[in-house]
């Protein structure tokens, strides 16, 4: 008798946690869309919605961190805490959260404002740049997907199976980069089939078929957020400081880096709008990489620090090169001479890089 | 029987030991960090500790961020563990339940009283810091908008002490409900053995465990519904606007782990057999 009450007692308990469990892990099955691939292209493509959303973003790319770019390393082999409030193009901010504070960033007038609760400073930059390092906004579903769609609009576009992300019914698209020398296997994108607005991306490796970079919301709503949340605020006790963006070309400018070469590893030079010393963008979509100048201290840092981090050395015709290779991203840097330092990034095979450092001239002092 | 149970729960020495503990690390920390001026640098060290040094009055914030990952859950093992097994070990349990007290109700009593001593360990180490910071530090630069008293949020945006007021109240009641659903994992465990050690161990196993598999990507399925997951969620609260997702998930994950842990402490003890 006394066996059989407890055993009553513990299937009570057991179906109570199984109702607990099942309810927290239920998820509604997604509803599917008719609208073709392509035309959920367009939708991304032509903008998204103004929203308001809070996402992650996961980066696996087992990028070693990188001297003076830690924070952006961080972006790409981390759990990213974001949140987006976007009322259009020109006018949002984006806050990267973190345990310890929080990064954010406002655009509005024109101007980008950066608050950073642990420097406990806003700073106002003023100006663009044709060329800038990833950041935290960039990695916004919405931005992402605008961003690698564009980049990739000629390529095939493949429909998907819908999916349920933060509670709305995503229909979803695959886009496969068609040019051999690009590392990135797939994009697939999952939004919202009526606004266009994106719920979800994956980037995966031509090498590996597991998403290496994945962001999606886990909580959105398209609508516009008010003025006050867009206003930028600094608080008494606070840094304000004013940047202009154009100062990171005079801080390139004091590399008295060489004009890019035209042509590298078979791909020509973009033109840029406003120049940035010794800065270039060569080939096109997710197929293109970068060449940067470095200070001798970094590129020498990032060499000497390759062989730890399972890079292998490169054999140039000046200096010394060492290459860093993740199954996105391949990275090679060139230090050992004087005012000749340059790191080249991009999502192409390695083997691209390798042939556009050797092809870059030299620059004894 | 729950007025018996906080009486009885208030006169224990070891109860206030737990809370003077809980209350002299982060005055330990504040009486170091204003006699070294050595914050940690921005990014690093615990939440909120870099920006205390130029307003004491964030320090309860920064507090609270360093008693939870360790201190509070100890304090609540020590006695969540005691809760019946304490009773059983002194060989009171047995008398206990001959007087006409039902065994559900003595349960809910003892879950009462640990609720009690969550809520005031919280409470004590959010007032006593506020105090000690303040001291240390000051209350911060004038403020422009919210008059004297306000505290910049995460976000840069002043809070005014009204606001303040309500969050701390907030991140209060949800740090106790957090503490409150190890304290019924507690008071589970402590129906299992007559050992209250043995029942705080396994708390603190329990809590050990949760931590190790929260980073680990092979337990990412099973990472929100860890108890240790949303700790840290009530840094959402100081954040403008406030928000709310984590906040919103630690709270239903908690409750479901006291209605889950009180259940199977049920179960357990309602035939168990008293013999000490």
């Amino acid at each position: 008798m006394t066996a059989a009450r407890v055993t009553r007692r513990w299937v009570l308990v057991a179906a109570g946690t199984a109702a607990v469990v099942g309810a927290a892990a239920i998820t509604l099955p997604a509803s599917g869309s008719d609208e073709p691939a392509e035309a959920l292209r367009g939708r991304v493509l032509a903008g998204s919605p103004p929203h308001v959303g809070y996402a992650e973003s996961t980066g696996r790319l087992g990028l070693p961190e990188i001297p003076a770019l830690e924070r952006v390393t961080a972006l790409f082999t981390g759990v990213t805490q974001l949140r987006a409030y976007v009322a259009g193009p020109d006018r949002w901010r984006v806050d990267e959260l973190t345990p310890a504070g929080e990064r954010d960033t406002y655009r509005r007038d024109g101007r980008e404002y950066l608050w950073d609760f642990g420097a406990n400073q806003l700073t106002t930059v003023t100006g663009e740049t044709p060329v800038r390092l990833p950041r935290a906004a960039d990695l916004v579903p919405s931005e992402l997907a605008h961003r690698l769609v564009g980049l990739t609009r000629a390529d095939p576009v493949t429909s998907l199976e819908p999916r349920r992300v933060a509670g709305w019914s995503a229909a979803g698209f695959r886009v496969t980069p068609a040019d051999p020398d690009t590392t990135v296997g797939r994009i697939d994108v999952w939004c919202d089939p009526a606004s266009g607005l994106p719920l979800r991306v994956e980037v995966a490796a031509r090498s590996d078929d597991r998403p290496l970079l994945f962001t999606e919301f886990l909580e959105v709503a398209l609508t516009t957020p008010d003025d006050r949340t867009l206003t930028p605020a600094v608080p008494p006790g606070a840094g304000s400081v004013t940047a202009e963006a154009a100062d990171l070309a005079g801080a390139l400018r004091q590399l008295d880096a060489a004009e890019p070469p035209a042509r590298l590893a078979g791909r020509e030079r973009v033109p840029l709008g406003s120049g940035l010393p010794g800065v270039g963008v060569y080939g096109a979509g997710v197929a293109g990489f970068v060449l940067v100048p470095a200070s001798r201290g970094i590129a020498d840092r990032v060499i000497d620090g390759a062989a730890s981090a399972g890079g292998v050395t490169v054999e140039v015709p000046v200096g010394r090169a060492a290459r860093l290779s993740t199954p996105l991203l391949s990275v090679v840097a060139r230090g050992g001479i004087r005012r000749g330092g340059v790191l080249l990034a991009g999502t192409v095979a390695p083997e691209v890089l390798e042939q556009a450092v050797r092809e870059l001239p030299g620059r004894r002092a | 029987m729950i007025g018996v149970e906080l009486r009885l729960m208030l006169r224990r020495r070891r109860v206030w030991l737990c809370w003077v503990l809980l209350c002299a690390l982060p005055t330990l920390v504040a009486i170091l960090l204003a006699t070294t001026r050595l914050a940690p640098p921005p990014g690093r060290g615990g939440a909120f500790l870099s920006a205390v040094v130029s307003n004491g009055q964030i320090f309860p914030a920064a507090a609270l961020a360093l008693v939870i990952p360790i201190f509070l859950p100890i304090t609540v093992a020590i006695v969540a563990g005691d809760t019946v097994a304490g009773e059983a070990s002194a060989g009171t349990l047995r008398y206990l339940l001959v007087r006409p007290v039902g065994r559900v109700r003595l349960l809910w009593a003892k879950l009462i009283s640990v609720a009690a001593f969550v809520l005031l360990a919280v409470l004590f180490v959010t007032l006593v810091s506020y105090v000690v910071g303040v001291l240390a530090f000051g209350f911060g630069p004038d403020a422009s908008i919210g008059g004297a008293g306000a505290i910049p949020s995460l976000s840069g945006v002043e809070l005014t002490p009204l606001d303040v007021v309500g969050r701390t109240a907030a991140t209060v009641g949800y740090l106790a409900l957090c503490m409150l659903a190890l304290g019924a994992v507690g008071l589970f465990f402590s129906t299992l053995t007559d050992s209250p050690l043995a029942a705080t161990l396994g708390v603190l196993a329990f809590v050990v465990a949760s931590a190790a598999l929260q980073p680990l990507d092979a337990a990412a399925a099973i990472e929100p519904y860890l108890p240790t997951s949303h700790w840290l969620a009530w840094i959402d609260l100081y954040r403008d606007p406030i928000l709310w997702t984590n906040l919103r998930e630690g709270v239903l994950v908690q409750l479901g782990y006291v209605v889950i842990a009180f259940g199977a402490a049920w179960a357990n003890f309602s035939t168990k057999d008293v013999t000490t």
